[in-house]
């Protein structure tokens, strides 16, 4: 299974939970669920990128709230990825020895 | 605020799930509890799909909301009216009825059915079948009033596809919580603007009779008086006339009478001085007095008589007078009631209309609302049917999402330009995704995929050369060689042939193609026909893994294809189409086992396949 697959299936079971804890706590009502499913399902499976995913989940939380730490998280894996892939970028530009290049690079990155 | 690490989300997401949480109403902790289930039983996408369709509610709910939805006078006790034998009696219980059996299909399961309510399942799973793929289901069902002999099992097979029940509870919840789009207010209102419009317009209505009425009477008195009516005694006309005639005579009268009453006046004082002369002259009386006094007497009684006559002929005036005010009155009123009833036609075309269009309104609303009570039984009676339908439309989905995937994984690792260029085109030929992503057949081009190879002039070849030029410019001719020369290169073309055949005859028939004797007669004078349903077992991992069990256990033998490529060509293509058009995908390997094998055994003795030669 691919790295995406995992973390879309990771997010469905992040939102299952959080559907749970909130019915528990009352912080949804039964006849909201429907709408959240439908509104899951029609959209999660059309999802092709992280960048998507991200996006998905940001709406899903304005819509109810309840989604918001789930949503948070995977921006900031999203964050925490780009910072990751920005890092590889430098380090091989180091390598080849674009010292200029790399700090350039991690410059862009810090300022963001 | 700064930005959670993912850690610390998770961290701060955990300690969140551990809190004591309140107390939630038991229906409501239910409900999570079987969530959980769900995921711990299947997956968190399964639940996801499990909330995403409201559960169906129980008994007792199931009647509150047949009670709610169906039916909108409301009765004198503020409930639903629904008298015995009404129409709406005679919907809420169509719907309870209707309500039974998915209910105890989705609450107690299939098994818990009694025999006659599951011949209700089977059939109407059946019925959404064949609205599907009604040639398959019937090759493998048997024709409708002709079944086979398993076809109770095969269908009791698939309706116990733990997804049936889902399903239908998502079918059946949908038909049972599908709200009216006129609702019970709407029509309330309607009515009552009706009601309201009706009694304006019978205001209108009254008054207009009314006017009408006034404005005959008028015209009546008047037409005493029209002059066609002069010469017809007993008429205002005539009398008037007549007055009028009278009028000189009367005038002179009057005259004559006054001038008389005069005389008699003056006659009158000099007798009465008289009298008064001689009565101061013999106060006692005297013959003279007494003479005087009756001659006063005579006077008296003669005016008395005349101004009686003056009195008559005044009276004829004032009758002519009184006539012409009654002609007047009666003008002027007729001139009032037309007015009036120009005002209320105007009126009464304003209530007539206003009135048309509250009834138009209310009947349209009333008609709508009957056909969506009709349209909601309906879905109720049609939820068994169209779980049934739905979930065969899942089986092909996964089986045709397999397939590409195989295809996919396959054009992926060969290293042969010219296979994968096959093979990614074989992927998406005649196939389309879904919104969801799923793999759908795309009718129009499986047809023509289909009707490319069943064309002696196209055929399999034709498609294999078709699809590696696709793209290659007409002046790449180093490339157009390699295709030709490929194209003779028999390993490379076998092994396309194998894959695609069974797959593009596949999307066809599941598109709604058909084969035909002819098409039998074809694929046998062809290179690779004879082998089409050996390569689409053995390209179906499932149909072949049974199959290779079948031959170890002596179910059949090696020999099995060849002597299935002698049977008669309606047999060989029902085969054919069984394993092609979605049978195994729909029903799974047994039945289709079955009617390859027969019920007598192996195939090379007796059977199914019986006419082997």
């Amino acid at each position: 299974m691919d790295d995406f697959k995992k973390q879309i299936e990771q997010a469905e079971k992040d939102i299952v939970e959080c559907v749970v804890l909130s019915l528990e706590n009352g912080n949804i009502k039964e006849e909201d669920l429907p709408e959240i499913g439908q509104f899951v399902l029609d959209k999660i499976d059309l999802l092709k990128t992280h960048e998507e995913l991200s996006a998905f989940l940001m709406e899903l939380s304005s819509k109810w709230p309840i989604f918001l730490n789930i949503a948070k998280i995977e921006k900031g894996e999203l964050q925490e990825r780009a910072e990751s892939e920005t890092a590889d970028s430098v380090l091989t530009l180091l390598k080849h020895g674009k010292i200029d290049d790399a700090l350039s690079l991690a410059k862009s990155e810090t300022n963001k | 605020m700064p930005a959670y690490t993912p850690a610390e989300q998770r961290e701060a997401q955990g300690r969140y799930a551990i809190q004591e949480t309140p107390t939630g109403t038991v229906k409501v902790r239910e409900r999570a509890k079987k969530i959980k289930e769900e995921v711990a039983k299947a997956s968190s996408r399964s639940a996801i799909e499990s909330f995403a369709t409201p559960p169906l509610p129980d008994k007792e709910g199931r009647a509150a909301k047949l009670e709610n939805k169906l039916g909108w006078e409301a009765g004198v006790d503020g409930r639903k009216s629904r008298p015995p034998g009404s129409a709406a009696e005679a919907t809420i219980l169509k719907a309870q009825s209707a309500d039974i059996i998915p209910s105890g299909v989705i609450e107690n399961g299939y098994d818990s059915l009694g025999a006659a309510h599951k011949v209700v399942v089977r059939d109407q799973v059946e019925a959404g079948l064949r609205a599907h793929m009604p040639d398959t289901v019937d090759m493998i069902l048997g024709p409708v009033g002709t079944p086979l002999a398993n076809r109770d099992a095969t269908l009791d097979a698939f309706i116990k596809d733990p997804r049936y029940k889902d399903i239908l509870r998502s079918t059946h919840s949908a038909a049972l919580n599908k709200d009216m789009t006129i609702t019970d207010e709407q029509l309330g209102a309607a009515r009552e603007a009706l009601e309201q419009k009706t009694g304006a317009d019978k205001r209108v209505d009254d008054e207009l009779k009314e006017i009408n009425k006034k404005l005959a009477e008028a015209n009546k008195m008047l037409a005493g008086f029209d002059a066609k009516n002069v010469a017809k005694p007993g008429t205002d006309a005539y009398r008037l006339d007549e007055l009028w005639k009278q009028d000189a005579t009367i005038q002179g009268e009057i005259t004559r009478i006054q001038s008389k009453i005069d005389s008699i006046t003056g006659t009158l004082d000099q007798l009465r001085k008289l009298a008064a002369t001689e009565r101061m002259a013999n106060p006692t009386g005297s013959p003279k007095l007494t003479t005087l006094t009756g001659e006063i007497t005579a006077q008296e009684t003669e005016q008395k008589t005349t101004v009686g006559e003056l009195g008559a002929q005044h009276a004829l005036i004032k009758q002519r007078t009184d006539l012409e005010t009654k002609k007047s009155k009666a003008e002027e009123d007729k001139e009032n009631l037309e007015g009036k009833r120009e005002d209320a036609i105007t009126n009464k075309e304003t209530t007539a209309r206003e009135k048309a269009a509250a009834r138009a309104d209310f009947d349209h609303k009333r008609i709508s609302r009957e056909d969506e009570e009709t349209e909601y039984i309906k879905g109720m009676n049609d939820s068994l049917r169209d779980a049934g339908a739905e979930l065969l439309k899942r089986r092909l989905q996964e089986a045709n999402d397999v397939e590409a995937r195989v295809i996919e994984d396959e054009a992926k690792e060969t290293t042969d330009r010219h296979e994968k260029k096959v093979l990614d085109k074989l992927k998406t030929a005649g196939m389309k995704l879904n919104k969801k992503g799923n793999h759908e057949i795309d009718k129009v081009p499986a047809l023509q995929f289909g009707k490319n190879l069943l064309d002696p002039a196209k055929g399999l070849d034709w498609q294999i050369e078709n699809w590696l030029k696709a793209g290659v410019p007409a002046a790449n001719t180093e490339e157009l060689r390699l295709i030709s020369e490929r194209m003779k290169d028999k390993d490379f073309v076998d092994k396309m042939r194998a894959k695609m055949g069974p797959i593009l005859l596949g999307r066809y028939l599941q598109a709604g193609g058909k084969l035909t004797k002819g098409d039998s007669a074809y694929f046998e004078g062809t290179d690779w026909g004879p082998n089409l349903i050996e390569n689409a077992i053995n390209g179906n991992k499932e149909l072949k893994t049974k199959f290779d069990t079948m031959k170890a256990e002596g179910v059949i033998d090696q020999s099995f294809f060849d002597r299935l490529k002698k049977v008669d060509g309606a047999t060989w293509l029902k085969i054919l189409a069984l394993i092609l058009a979605g049978g195994v995908a729909a029903f799974g390997v047994a039945p289709i086992a079955g009617a390859v094998v027969g019920a007598g055994g192996v195939i090379a003795k007796e059977g199914f396949v019986g006419a082997v030669t």
